[in-house]
């Protein structure tokens, strides 16, 4: 016990006099605010910055700063602007796109950016044989945009332009190559880092990846070589801080300057932080309800039109969402192309669905309310949601019963058909409405089994507007079949829209530049601070 | 000590059977569960034979097992990366955090247990006793938040969250802060190193500590009273030695032993301080995976977790035996 005892105090001696020995660190202090680190702090870290594979939102909303591709979307708006191609064209068939790049554009590890580079990144996630291929498959964008079908060749025409041939017109395609698995990554460091390209993301982009500690922080720094406007901050920090009041508190003392995801209930604190401002923008996403027409009555048009008149819909979002939400009316958000702003909104009106049910000569209705049982951008409580509904349904004489299971026997059960009145919704995964009303409403998605098209809704006009929708080329004209979409689905009611989500992020007042983007791409090339820090 | 290892061996085989079967009582199908309301058939068939869930249970099985042996832990859904590599990466933080922790706990919980025992029933009794139950009751992320609020944002003693400050420089060598420092001389790493780790190490320290400061008084009292100390007194032996050589050493018998159980409590109070203090380590990372529904990375966890267990529980029984020289013999 002694001898142990004294090794300890040994030891313990000389740690302390290896210290004492030991080199002093000089930090420098600059006062230009491009040394100045910016750090922005999040809930949960990237896991995979192959953006041609990566699916989960921290991955991709902070590795389009070291990755571009050849159209972008500008800064807090989902409009299509140049990137790594200053131009485009679309031959008359609609088949054929010609990409011209950007000359003198170098990836991080110095490799020039031609026409050879973006046919291998295309490549490697099409054709099995590729010498990529393997490195990061199942490409899972590249199956759900149905590219296979859709892509019949890509070529390089000369160094700088590139050959898209589609096997049919499919105007999506355009939103396609801006999404971020169509990016366009270095060639020779996918080769070089094969299946750990995910934790070595070399682009083109404003920043690179300097160092990754797991779950704790990212530091980002400029890239000298950068082609466009150099970023106004050298580094960038970014912390995974994981509880909602923590990521605050750090927000108030100042060492955090962006945060994202705060506690909806801690927003009116926020509020009155002099150094805080609180940023906000509607999220690329619908929370619904789902009417399954084969169960009656929700077959009859009067019943679904009772029950969507009698939820108290503003009243949902004002206290669950705490007003940081809006109420929707169609079954695509406000900031996508195509959103028909003519359609009515239902009103809530308790005495005409009581008529409406009394015409339909339905009486003492019993109904299954299907909750999730997760929490989602578009619903973060859905049983409270469906306690919400359930009141009002019973004020119109409704009853109704709340269902939920776990989320995958949830989804399998709505997905084949069991569901009644559903609580559900949809994360855009781009700006396109062929995304948010295809995927969901067409027949197509209705007659696959687990579908997403919950109300089993197959309105014949529907289904060939949203096919036309993918074939025509004119944006005009493709944003008014979607716009015909949305007014039949009105009239139709397969679903009633209940709400978007509204992003909020709080940042400190000495930071400026900081756009929301409608995809939650948080870029940080144009942040920079006030000259007084 | 033979018999020992073939236990641990055991415990360890059961564990496996359990983590495999996880997977199969979960309600719903796996895939569709991981995937969420994007699942696509094509989708849910490439999961479901990823993890070999096509295939008949016995034969799933036993891969199961074959892989484990090779130390293919399988990869992540959620990262695609292998679970070992990631559990790897995270497991200095936790165990730097949980020895700390620990150390504080046994160093700090003997000597209270201690004054305590000194005079049972008196002022200093009564308010350790009460400061016991208090750390025994207060929920962990709520003393964490209260303690990073005071000490952090008030007082700015503390930093608030995180391993280490991105501006202080750190080449890692063995992933363990305080050691590197030592090891690469280095005073302001030591001091950055350890002002992190301070505030989580004492949140995380405060059930162990106040257990084990219970412990030690119940044990030591237990002890004093017995017929050896009568013994030593007549023979006229110095109360401070009776105290130290014939009354703390044996009270530290059932010590020693809770401090073992404790490594493994301490492994779960992890989970939410980590949570709390932005603690780049497993807890959090389990918290994720399960958030996730990433079945093969909590399998890895769980399994881990459970090997880490049995480790710390062999380890306590072998100095137990040291300790007490009774039971040396009965091997």
């Amino acid at each position: 016990m002694r001898k142990v005892f004294a090794t300890f105090v040994f030891l313990l001696l000389a740690a302390m006099a290896g210290l004492s020995g030991c080199k002093n660190k000089k930090t420098t202090v600059s006062n230009s605010t491009y040394d100045r680190p910016l750090v922005f702090a999040r809930p949960s870290d990237s896991i995979d910055f192959d953006l041609a594979r990566a699916e989960e939102g921290e991955s991709i909303t902070i590795g389009i700063n070291f990755i571009e591709r050849l159209i972008d979307f500008k800064d807090g708006s989902a409009e299509l602007i140049p990137s790594l191609a200053t131009s485009w064209e679309i031959s008359k068939d609609g088949k054929t796109y010609t990409f011209h790049l950007r000359s003198k554009v170098v990836f991080h590890d110095g490799t020039p950016l031609n026409a050879d580079a973006v046919v291998f990144n295309v490549e490697r996630q099409w054709k099995k044989d590729h010498p990529a291929y393997s490195f990061s498959a199942p490409y899972s964008y590249w199956e759900n945009m149905g590219m296979d079908q859709v892509l019949e060749s890509v070529r390089k025409v000369d160094d700088l332009t590139v050959e898209f041939k589609l096997k049919y017109p499919f105007s999506p395609f355009l939103s396609a190559i801006a999404t971020p698995f169509l990016s366009v990554e270095s060639p020779t460091a996918i080769l070089k880092y094969g299946k750990t390209i995910d934790q070595h993301p070399v682009g083109t982009g404003p920043y690179t990846l300097k160092t990754w500690k797991k779950d704790d922080f990212m530091e980002l720094e400029a890239f000298p070589d950068y082609w466009g406007t150099k970023p106004k901050i050298k580094r960038v920090i970014v912390r995974v801080i994981p509880d909602n009041q923590v990521r605050l508190l750090e927000l108030k003392k100042g060492s955090v300057h962006i945060m994202v995801y705060p506690n909806l209930s801690d927003l009116a604190d926020i509020k009155n932080d002099p150094n805080i401002q609180v940023l906000s923008q509607p999220g690329l996403d619908i929370g619904y309800l789902a009417f399954n027409l084969k169960k009656p009555p929700l077959d009859k048009l009067e019943v679904r039109q009772a029950i969507s008149m009698a939820i108290d819909r503003k009243r949902i979002v004002d206290e669950l969402f705490q007003g940081y939400a809006s109420v929707a009316k169609n079954m695509l958000p406000p900031t996508v192309m195509g959103y028909n702003s003519d359609v009515p909104q239902i009103k809530y009106d308790v005495e005409k669905a009581k008529t409406l049910l009394d015409k339909a000569g339905i009486r003492d209705l019993s109904l299954e309310l299907w909750a999730m049982p997760v929490a989602r951008p578009y619903n973060p409580n859905a049983k409270k949601m469906a306690e919400f509904i359930q009141a009002d349904l019973k004020r119109v004489g409704i009853n109704s019963k709340i269902v939920s299971y776990d989320w995958g026997t949830y989804l399998d059960k709505i997905g084949k058909g069991e569901g009644q009145v559903v609580i559900i919704g949809w994360n855009g995964d781009n700006n396109d409405p062929d995304n948010f009303l295809f995927t969901v409403w067409s027949k197509e998605s209705a007659l696959r089994t687990p579908t997403n098209n919950y109300a089993f809704y197959m309105n014949e006009d529907v289904n060939n507007w949203l096919k036309q929708g993918r074939t025509e080329t004119k944006l005009e004209l493709r944003a008014d079949l979607y716009k015909k979409v949305q007014m039949q689905m009105y009239k139709d009611l397969p679903g009633l829209p209940i709400n978007h989500s509204v992003v909020v992020v709080p940042i400190r007042k000495e930071v400026e530049g900081f756009a929301l983007m409608p995809t939650g791409d948080r870029r940080f090339a144009n942040v920079s601070f006030r000259s007084s820090p | 000590m033979i018999r020992r290892l073939i236990e641990a061996a055991i415990t360890m085989f059961i564990a496996i059977v359990a983590v495999f079967f996880m997977i199969h009582l979960v309600p719903g199908d796996p895939a569709q569960t991981m995937l969420g309301e994007k699942a696509t058939p094509e989708a849910i068939a490439a999961i479901r034979s990823d993890l070999g869930l096509d295939q008949p249970l016995l034969i799933q099985l036993g891969n199961f097992f074959k892989r484990f042996a090779h130390g293919d832990w399988g990869r992540s859904i959620r990262s695609g990366r292998p679970v070992l590599d990631e559990l790897r990466e995270r497991t200095p933080a936790t165990l730097e955090l949980s020895v700390l922790s620990l150390m504080i706990s046994v160093v700090v919980g003997i000597l209270l247990g201690i004054f305590a025992a000194r005079k049972p029933g008196g002022w200093t009794d009564f308010i350790l006793g009460a400061i016991s139950v208090f750390g025994l009751s207060i929920p962990i992320f709520f003393l964490g938040l209260l303690l990073v609020l005071l000490f952090g944002l008030k007082l700015g003693w503390f930093p608030l969250s995180g391993r280490l400050s991105y501006a202080v420089p750190y080449e890692p060598w063995t992933g363990f802060i305080l050691l590197d420092s030592i090891l690469q001389r280095d005073a302001d790493l030591f001091a950055a190193g350890l002002s992190h780790l301070f505030l989580p190490a004492v949140t995380l320290a405060t059930v162990p500590l106040s257990l084990l400061s219970r412990l030690t008084r119940s044990s030591l009292l237990d002890c004093l009273k017995a017929d050896y100390i009568r013994t030593a007194r007549a023979k006229g032996q110095s109360e401070f030695l009776i105290f130290l050589k014939h009354g703390l050493r044996n009270a530290l018998l059932p010590v020693i032993t809770m401090t073992g159980y404790q490594f493994g409590l301490l492994l779960g109070g992890a989970i939410l301080t980590e949570n709390v203090f932005a603690w780049p380590g497993l807890g959090r990372w389990i918290v994720f995976a399960v958030e996730g529904r990433d079945y093969p990375a909590v399998q890895g966890a769980v399994l881990f977790f459970v090997a880490g267990i049995i480790t710390v529980m062999t380890v306590t029984d072998l100095v137990h035996q040291w300790v007490d020289p009774r039971l040396r013999t009965s091997l």
